[in-house]
């Protein structure tokens, strides 16, 4: 027996003898959260990480499985505006036709599986772990302190951004302001956050933008960073916030709900409860602030004025992105791919081979906003169904106003301007404009795009919003009627249109409105916009019908008629999103009304 | 054709590099034979002679050995005591040996005692070999050791290979199926070289059903690549189920181990044996496809079922019908043009055996070969593309006594396995056969290719299966992937008994090497390819050649880091086993294993390890009262310092109450054990990740279109790369922890004719790890996993065997009967809004699904506004279309209404039955295996659909669709009425228990003939024995599908070549 213990002892000493050592993880150069902030770039690498996933990207561009960033922003082949009336698509590819327009959308179908829809919470939290992860630990990175207080700051603004972006189509939403950790069953219940209410969020946001704010520098000398984050954006982001928060959606004069609410936590959850004048006076203030800083502090920021011929003036803002009236943008790509040329441009545009392109068609409905270069509408006497000639399409939409004329491509005219080709959308052998054809095409953004072109960035903010913004609040407390068309009239003259003149605050609304939505047409600002007036359910709105002035290919002369090309349902729970039923089912998120 | 010369020169090279391996391997072993031999003297005449001038006073005895019945035991061993010289005895039982005057011989045979007999004085002997009835001496092998079976406490089974060679298959995992109790195993595929089974042990106890395999073990070594193996090179496959057997491998044991033991030589004469076999092989079952005019019928159908114009006209309709227009209304039955209906299977085995005292030695060769599986095209390639698969084994093991204590044993095995395939894996090829719509193409005109049709009726798919995949395939060129993969396994043990210094001891310790390596390799030759048109005013077809084709030859290789690995184990041990006062038996086990092995392509790219302690201790009171423990102490990788080792006991404790004093001698029960264990087993495997403590590495990216950049676009615009955040780590994992519980009893009755096993056992998992899924998005990135789940697993085991004689034929019949299922317990589910959507409470793995409640038949059902709304019926349903249960009342047809429908996709319910008889040279055996309780879904991948994707095929089955004619006329209706590219998100093609299909079956999986040639003949010519046979494997199998596919076909496999029914004949030759 004695030698048996011998024996065995020595087998047990060889064998346990660096045992844990022969399975640990042999020391290797893995990077690991310390040795990213360790080192200046590799910090400054995770903080682009921060930008990818918190930037907003409203431009649908190419999707794949793999990355869901991809289809983050921007619905599956086409803009958001196409749920509203500014525009509508076709071709297998855009998703709002089938979801929204059908209103066959639920908590279920905004998953992450179906890529259809617009937009995905679970990725907006991505970008906000990614902000805290960098704000938790850019301490110890080795720049210097105003350095790394500015880009904390950056960080700031992007997650502030994140929750912004989730409020605007959910309400009160969990807010995440520190990096969430799970090891054990035990963990879980910690990092289910509940919604805040409405109040809480925007109080949160608009707190995180007064301190970013305080951090941001104005400008960055070098070109090179255009796209980050300057001072003017989180007074920005702070305006629009303040807007939106007084809005009747969230603020209701009479303190109604979109739909009938009884349940207190969730009318606290999905917007005020009681309507507060005073919350339009912030937003005056947030937005003149903006102006303020723009005219004042900035010392670059103003409303572009190049060009001697508006049309040109108001189609550079979106192609050229160092012109001076843009705040923030996000860059996509370097060039254009085969999806954004297959998404944005026009079928005839496109470049060979491929198919199925979306071909965002301008709509009648929307095309009645603009005015005609004196400033007065253009009388539209069509009625349904009667073959109008060509002539006159011609003539009524090249009446219209420079705004028009640089944000929507018409039949007869050339894609590019002196290029001598001209493209005419009543030839039926014509490739690829199938039946949406008519009032014309969306250009805006696209303006001289071709594959493998440098790709415009999207805006996030540009300064004429806020002049709007202002003007918006300043009418709703009853302002100085002088400032309110002074601030209309800046958006105005600079496209060489005539002024318009304040009567009484239901007009000016009116004229307000109106400006906004040719202002910013396609800018995915109406969708929105249409939510927070709570005019998305009137008729011909974001309900019902869609028309175009549909062109047909008739001898001697082409004709047109009025027709309609959609029929769209909506519903008012819609006013704001769904949580995902897989968040509901974990019973931390109170689902809005009607879902 | 530079190219193609290279690749053919190459090839040649390789295949002489293996005939220099094969003969090498011959030559040594016959020199070895020789040595071996040397003072050896088998019973031949050279050898006579030699021996006789050396010594002098011999003689020779002759004599026959028989039981006590009279029957004569053929093969029994004859060896003169205290030499190495011996002999076996004949199929008469007769043997004749020159021995020493005063010799003693000893007479053994297995299963039975053996005896000695001095021959002092007598030439002539007569002996009768009494039965071994309770095989006191059979042992079985177990985790690191072998016992005897007799007191064995453990719940093992174990698979001989006289059973395992049975079946004409050409690996392990298949020819297992039926044999053993306990054991699941599906066959998903038939493909040649890609048809290994899934196999489950006491079926499935975790919650990743991908981590729920048995570990496999050959010779002491977990083997990925044992289904390669030569079953002619298997001495023994052992399943050990229970903890007591298991426990000793830890970490890994939790989901059964099996144990593969290769043969060894035995002393005695060199014993060749000789085996071929030549197979005939055919899919088990195929789908009977529509041909073009009921195609057309059915299609027209759909359309107008849809509301679109049918696409063939009356005139197209009669032309199909007639046939007369083969090149622009073909009638193909792609199946009979693309599959072969008999395929060729060949293997050939030769093994060497015998041994002196000083070293024993079984070598074997082995070679297997299928062939076919698709017909070829006609074109010449300059290759062959048939669809094959070769083996080549090889197996050298070896046993020294190095001195009278000391043991070296060396076990060398090699697989080399070639597969030639199809581009795409074959599967592509039958897929296409199985899917392509009869009037798609005219094939071949003669002999050339057609790739463009122009005379199709309007708007009908051109698409030739011949060329856009299969034989020919990758769209106008021949194509052919090739894998090759050659595998080597090396074990060198010692053994060195320590007795004359502590009596019972010994030490050991073994070392192995395992190399693979595989190489993936194509080539392709662009053929010329035509297209067919009708020329505008005869009307006759025109063939001219395509302009991008013509000849080309290309060769691609890709060999890759991931299909080359190596591992290093080792082990060393100390025994201990000892009688004392002869009523108590003891034995001791201490052992220290260490393994690594290197798979470049592994996540990190470092090497796995793992290390362990491993102990056992046994105790036997007069064979009565067994008790024994068995430990692992094992550590894992995964896990981090601290827990990362783990202690697994188990104990177990056995009666033999027919050993009792007072135990009454009776004829009844001979013999009977009762046995009982418990203990905790691990595992810790979840997917492919490694390291499941620390947090995953951060990684810098600048890939995909979400990019992060600045600048001015076209002037300084950049990208800039971003690091993102590694997958968190969770400190606290551990590993899964099983426990189990058997009880189980072994009795032998009436004469110890019929013998029954029976065993019971629960198992309890938890720590499972399982990835948290209640986790809410706002913490927006993937958790580790942790150690969350718990599944708890029941079943029991019969085995009932019965074997006796009538006059003199002998005659076996055996039964086993397998049950075990699951369910979950816990698995972090999210709140369901309905009960019956809940998962945990069920099986892992079970199907969910809506319940299909018939047909709507009438348009007033449909209008009926108490009609439930199906979320998928678009624009709304009709007349044809599925009826569901609308389980929560709400008028609405969602996800809300789908319940467990079925079972899962592995058999809760394994059974088979077998028998055997012989009669002097003829036997017979026949293997009946079945499942139940099993489910299998089918959709779109298993070809369940009727023009899928639009031109996909139909099946003469789904002729029984719901038509307002056929339903007026109360024909039998067994499919929804036709559409044109049904997919998931439809409303007659949700999962429902309408897809989900019951796949209980019963085989006859193995039917063998054969007839053994009488000796006295075959000793003419110098042989031992001859043995011709003829056998079947999957002869005929029933089973209630609806569709034509074969009981284990699954729709996550997609359509696959099913196993294959296969008939052989072969040729055993012993001398």
């Amino acid at each position: 027996m004695k030698y048996l213990l011998i024996i065995g002892c020595i087998l047990i000493s060889t064998l346990f003898f660096s045992c844990e050592d022969y399975l640990e993880k042999p020391i290797s150069s893995d990077i690991t959260v310390d040795s990213v902030f360790n080192s200046a770039i590799r910090t400054e690498q995770f903080l682009w990480n921060v930008y990818s996933t918190a930037s907003i990207y409203e431009f649908n561009h190419f999707w794949s499985g793999s990355d869901p960033r991809f289809y983050h922003y921007g619905a599956s082949g086409s803009l958001v505006s196409v749920a509203t009336d500014e525009l509508e698509v076709e071709g297998t590819y855009p998703a709002i036709p089938r979801y929204f327009h059908t209103g066959t959308w639920n908590a279920a179908t905004i998953d992450p599986g179906s890529w259809g829809l617009e937009f995905m919470s679970h990725i907006a939290y991505q970008g906000i772990r990614n902000a805290n992860i960098f704000m938790e630990n850019v301490d110890k990175s080795p720049f210097p302190e105003n350095e790394k207080n500015s880009m904390k700051a950056e960080a700031r603004f992007l997650r502030a951004l994140m929750h912004f972006d989730l409020m605007q189509r959910l309400g009160g939403i969990s807010i995440v302001d520190h990096v969430l950790s799970v090891s054990s069953m035990n963990d879980v219940e910690g990092v289910k956050i509940p919604r805040s209410t409405y109040a809480q969020t925007v109080d949160f946001i608009v707190s995180e933008c007064e301190e970013a704010a305080k951090y941001l520098p104005n400008v960055y000398e070098d070109t090179k960073y255009l796209g980050r984050i300057v001072k003017g954006a989180a007074l920005a982001l702070k305006a629009r916030v303040l807007l939106y928060a007084a809005s009747p959606l969230f603020n209701d004069p009479e303190g109604k709900t979109y739909v009938p609410v009884s349940d207190p936590v969730l009318r606290e959850l999905i917007g005020y409860p009681t309507y507060d004048p005073n919350r339009w006076q912030l937003a005056v203030e947030a937005n003149k602030a903006v102006l303020d800083w723009a005219a004042n502090e900035s010392g670059w920021c103003k409303l572009y004025d190049g060009f001697d011929n508006p049309v040109d003036r108001y189609e550079e803002i979106f192609i050229n992105h160092s012109c001076p009236e843009v705040i923030l943008s996000a860059g996509l790509m370097q060039n254009a791919g085969g999806y954004f040329c297959l998404f944005m441009l026009p079928g005839q545009i496109i470049p060979q081979g491929q198919n199925n392109p979306s071909n965002h068609a301008v709509t009648f409905n929307f095309t009645k906003f603009y005015q005609k270069n004196d400033g007065t509408d253009q009388v539209w006497d069509e009625e349904e169904g009667v073959a109008y000639p060509y002539s006159q399409y011609k003539r009524k939409l090249g009446e219209l106003e420079p705004r028009f004329q640089a944000s929507v491509f018409q039949s007869g005219t050339e894609w590019s301007r002196g290029s001598g080709t001209v493209y005419h959308f009543y030839e039926t052998n014509t490739l690829q404009l199938k039946g949406i054809r008519g009032v014309g095409f969306m250009r805006k953004f696209v303006k001289g795009v071709t594959q493998n072109s440098p790709a415009p960035r999207w805006i996030t903010f540009r300064l004429a919003e806020f002049y709007l913004n202002y003007a918006e609040a300043l009418n709703e407390v009853n302002g100085n009627p002088g400032e309110i068309e002074w601030a209309v009239n800046q958006v105005r003259r600079r496209v060489d249109m005539p002024d318009v003149t304040y009567t009484n605050q239901n007009e000016m609304r009116q004229i307000i409105r109106r400006e906004r939505a040719v202002e910013l047409a396609f800018e995915e600002h109406r969708y929105f916009d249409l939510r927070r007036w709570k005019t998305a359910s009137e008729e011909g709105v974001m309900k019902g019908k869609i028309y175009t002035l549909k062109l047909y290919d008739t001898k001697p002369e082409p004709t047109y008629k009025l027709e309609q090309i959609s029929s769209r349902v909506w519903e008012d729970k819609m006013y704001l999103y769904p949580f995902r039923q897989q968040e509901v089912d974990l019973g931390y998120v109170i689902q809005n009304p009607g879902w | 054709m530079q190219i193609m010369n290279d690749y053919r020169q190459r090839e040649s090279i390789k295949h002489f590099l293996l005939t220099v391996r094969i003969t090498a391997l011959l030559l040594f072993t016959i020199a070895l034979h020789t040595m071996a031999n040397t003072g050896y003297s088998p019973n031949s005449k050279t050898n006579d002679l030699e021996n006789r001038s050396s010594q002098q006073s011999k003689k020779m005895i002759t004599g026959t050995v028989a039981d006590d019945k009279g029957i004569p035991i053929i093969g029994a061993n004859i060896i003169e005591t205290g030499t190495a010289n011996g002999t076996v005895t004949d199929m008469d039982g007769k043997f004749s040996l020159r021995v020493n005057d005063d010799a003693t011989i000893r007479v053994t045979y297995i299963g039975y005692f053996s005896q000695e007999i001095a021959t002092a004085g007598r030439t002539n002997l007569s002996i009768i070999l009494k039965e071994d009835t309770q095989a006191l001496d059979e042992v079985v092998v177990i985790g690191y050791g072998t016992q005897r079976k007799i007191t064995t406490t453990g719940a093992i089974t174990s698979v001989s290979n006289e059973e395992l060679i049975k079946a004409p298959v050409a690996g392990v995992s298949n020819a297992l199926t039926g044999l053993t109790s306990g054991l699941q195993s599906v066959q998903v595929s038939g493909e040649f070289g890609n048809d290994r089974a899934n196999i489950r042990i006491r079926g499935i106890g975790t919650l990743y059903t991908g981590g729920a395999a048995p570990l496999i073990l050959v010779d002491g070594v977990e083997r990925s690549t044992y289904n390669d193996i030569d079953p002619n090179e298997i001495e023994s496959l052992n399943v050990l189920k229970d903890a007591s057997a298991t426990a000793v491998f830890g970490v890994r044991g939790a989901n059964g181990v099996i144990l593969i033991t290769t043969r060894s030589g035995k002393e005695g004469k060199p014993r060749v044996s000789a085996t071929v076999n030549a197979a005939a092989l055919q899919p088990s079952i195929l789908p009977e496809m529509l041909r073009s005019y009921d195609y057309a019928l059915l299609r027209n159908e759909a359309e107008r079922n849809m509301g679109r114009t049918p696409t063939f006209s009356d005139e197209d309709l009669r032309i199909y019908q007639s046939g007369e227009d083969p090149i622009f209304h073909p009638d193909k039955n792609w199946i009979e043009e693309l599959i072969r209906p008999l395929s060729f299977q060949q293997s050939y085995n030769v093994n060497l055996s015998g041994g002196t005292e000083g070293v024993r030695y079984f070598t074997s060769l082995g070679y297997f070969n299928q062939f076919g599986g698709y017909n070829k095209p006609e074109q010449d390639f300059g290759f062959s593309p048939e669809h094959s698969y070769d083996r080549y084994n090889l197996r050298m093991n070896f046993d020294f006594d190095v001195t009278k204590d000391l043991l070296l044993s060396v076990k060398l095995g090699n697989q080399v396995a070639e597969n030639i395939y199809p581009t795409g894996g074959a599967w592509a090829a039958f897929d296409k056969a199985t899917s392509t719509a009869p009037m798609s193409s005219p094939g071949f005109i003669d002999g050339k290719v057609i790739t463009e049709v122009s005379g199709f009726p309007q708007g009908v798919r051109e698409f030739n299966p011949w060329v856009e995949t299969g034989p020919t395939s990758g769209s106008s060129y021949g194509l052919q992937e090739k894998n090759y993969g050659n595998t080597i396994n090396t074990n060198i043990s010692l053994r060195y008994n320590l007795d004359r210094f502590i009596k019972g001891l010994s030490i050991r310790a073994m070392g192995a090497y395992d190399s693979y390596y595989n190489k993936y390799s194509r080539r392709q030759h662009y053929f010329d390819t035509y297209t067919v048109m009708k020329d505008p005013e005869s009307g006759l077809p025109i063939v001219f050649r395509n302009d991008e084709s013509g000849p080309y030859y290309s060769l691609g290789e890709n060999i890759s880091d991931g299909n080359k690995w190596r591992k290093m184990y080792g082990e060393a041990a100390v025994d201990y086993e000892r009688a004392i006062a002869d009523n108590h038996k003891i034995s001791g086990l201490l052992l220290g294993t260490m393994q690594k092995a290197y798979y470049p392509n592994m996540q990190y790219k470092l090497p796995t390890a793992y290390i362990g302690l491993v102990g056992r201790i046994t105790y036997d009171y007069k064979s009565r009262y067994l008790a024994e423990i068995n430990a692992g102490y094992n550590g894992s990788e995964n896990f981090p310092e601290g827990s990362r080792f783990g202690f697994f006991p188990a104990f177990s404790l056995g009666w033999i109450p027919t050993e009792e004093s007072f135990f009454p001698e009776n004829k009844i029960l001979t013999f009977m054990k009762i046995r009982g264990s418990y203990g905790e087993v691990g595992n810790d495997k979840i997917g492919g990740n490694r390291y499941l403590y620390i947090e995953g590495p951060y990684a810098l990216t600048n890939d995909g279109n979400a990019r992060t950049t600045f600048g001015i676009p076209g002037v300084n615009e950049a990208t800039y790369p971003q690091y993102k955040e590694g997958l968190p780590g969770n400190p606290n994992v551990t590993w899964e922890r099983a426990r189990k519980w058997n009880i189980g009893f072994d009795m032998k009755l009436l004469k110890d004719k019929l013998s029954i096993t029976a065993d019971y056992f629960e198992e309890k998992r938890d720590n499972i790890l399982w990835n948290l899924s209640t986790i809410p998005e706002l913490v927006a990135i993937r958790l580790a996993p942790a150690n969350i789940g718990k599944v708890n697993n029941y079943g029991y085991e019969l085995e009932v065997g019965y074997r006796d004689k009538i006059d003199a034929v002998n005659y076996w019949l055996k039964g086993l009967y397998s049950f075990s299922r699951n369910t979950i317990i816990f698995q972090d589910e999210p709140n369901r809004k309905y009960e019956w959507m809940r998962r945990t409470g069920q099986s892992v793995g079970q199907h969910f699904g809506l319940v299909f409640d018939g047909f709507y038949n009438t348009q007033e059902e449909i209008d009926d506004p108490e009609r439930p709304i199906s979320q998928w019926e678009g624009a709304g349903l009709k007349p044809g279309d599925m009826r569901y249960r609308d389980l929560n009342g709400d008028k609405r047809i969602t996800e809300e209404d789908m319940q467990p429908i079925g079972y899962n996709d592995f058999p809760e319910i394994n059974y088979s039955g077998s028998f055997g008889l012989s009669y002097k040279g003829f036997d017979m055996t026949a293997l009946f295996q079945g499942a139940a309780n099993v489910s299998i879904y089918f959709a779109k991948n298993a070809g369940a659909y009727a023009f899928d994707s639009d031109w996909g095929a139909a099946y003469s089955w789904q002729l029984e669709r719901w038509e307002q004619g056929r339903y007026e006329r109360g024909e039998k209706i067994s499919y929804p009425r036709v559409e044109l590219s049904p997919t998931l998100g439809l409303h007659n093609y949700q999962k429902s228990s309408f897809w989900v299909q019951d796949a209980s079956y019963v085989r006859l999986k193995n039917l063998e003939i054969g007839y053994r040639l009488s000796s006295s003949s075959l000793k003419q010519i110098g042989l031992q024995a001859l043995r011709f046979y003829v056998s079947g494997n999957n002869l005929i199998t029933w089973t209630g599908i609806r569709y034509t596919m074969d009981p284990d076909a699954r729709e996550s496999y997609g359509r696959v070549m099913p196993p294959m029914r296969v008939f052989n004949a072969g040729v055993n030759v012993q001398f």
